[in-house]
């Protein structure tokens, strides 16, 4: 039964990757932790642990929540580094996309930017429901809070998201 | 409606879940919370971010999915080996013990552990002085069976003596 489960999950492993290193590649933009070291040891993580993973939660939302711890272990580390003022453009990963023109890829690193500013549980939420497209349940399963907490969370992520906007020069009429 | 509430419809507003209907009766009502109503003009402004990590499949990287699936295989492998030899540590001091118990158990069973065994075994006073059969040691010998020979002994002492 248990192998059945081990086996199960490496399957899946391909799954929420893609996903999960997208979310955790906005999460820790700017920071100096790698985004890759933290899914990875996310998934060895959950996989040592999969008794304690119990079906009525999502097996992504699981997985998320402790790469999130994880992540947020590592940043508690390095809290004294200095976050990085750019993000690099290899982190931007814009350079593949021919379609975009020189203003956008302008105005995705200010979005980048803005969004790596904005406090840990903040960024958290935007990126979960904004990026991640995570519904509110799902948010609240992620972080530990309750559904209401994390709706007025996420007021106030985006009041705070169009102040830093604004602040940068961007959506000004 | 309380602020709060008003903060929640903001937020429904942005995630597209209110019809025209609703958002028209939203904004009669932030019309009551000049600040409420500036920060519902600047949420509604914000572009849509979900893209600008690319999509999920911009990030797929097959090597690296393979090498996290070989990890997690290397990982039980290694709880294998921690596990056999934590068994094995214990079994083997079960093991050990258990034979001890039974050998124990086995030499009172036997009778080996009885105090007989002093009598079979050879002391160490008898190995470093065999039985030697000096005169002397007749001598004492007679001497000491001597009151035991009884009167006559006794007689052949005094007949001596007196002749």
């Amino acid at each position: 039964m248990e192998n059945i489960r081990k086996e199960q999950f490496r399957r899946s492993v391909g799954e929420i990757y893609p996903r999960l290193h997208r979310a955790m590649t906005a999460y820790l933009a700017g920071s100096s932790v790698d985004p890759e070291d933290v899914v990875q040891e996310a998934f060895l993580k959950a996989y040592k642990n999969l008794d304690s993973f119990h079906e009525d939660s999502g097996l992504y939302t699981w997985i998320y929540a402790i790469a999130r711890n994880l992540a947020i272990d590592e940043l508690r580390k390095r809290k004294h580094e200095k976050m990085r003022v750019s993000i690099p453009s290899d982190e931007l990963n814009l350079k593949s996309d021919p379609a975009s023109t020189e203003s956008d890829r302008e105005e995705i690193q200010i979005l980048r930017k803005a969004i790596a500013m904005l406090p840990e549980l903040m960024r958290s939420i935007v990126v979960m429901r904004l990026i991640d497209g995570l519904t509110y349940p799902e948010i609240a399963e992620v972080t530990g809070l309750n559904e209401q907490t994390v709706k007025n969370r996420m007021f106030r992520a985006r009041k705070e998201l169009a102040g830093q906007m604004k602040r940068m020069g961007v959506n000004e009429p | 409606m309380t602020r709060e509430e008003l903060e929640i419809r903001i937020n429904q507003a942005a995630d597209g879940l209110l019809s025209d209907e609703e958002l028209v009766k939203l904004e009669q009502e932030l019309e009551a919370f000049p600040d409420l109503m500036e920060d519902y003009r600047s949420i509604l402004s914000l572009p849509d971010i979900s893209g600008i990590y690319g999509s999920v499949e911009d990030h797929r990287n097959p090597s690296q999915i393979r090498a996290i699936r070989e990890m997690l295989i290397e990982a039980d492998e290694d709880s294998f080996s921690v596990a056999a030899i934590f068994w094995f540590r214990k079994v083997a001091l079960a093991a050990s013990l258990l034979i001890l118990a039974a050998s124990s158990l086995a030499g009172f069973v036997t009778g080996s552990f009885t105090d007989n065994s002093a009598a079979n075994t050879v002391s160490v006073d008898e190995l470093i002085y065999p039985s030697d059969q000096y005169p002397v040691e007749e001598y004492a010998g007679y001497l000491s069976d001597w009151p035991m020979q009884g009167e006559e002994g006794e007689m052949e002492t005094n007949m001596t003596n007196t002749q």
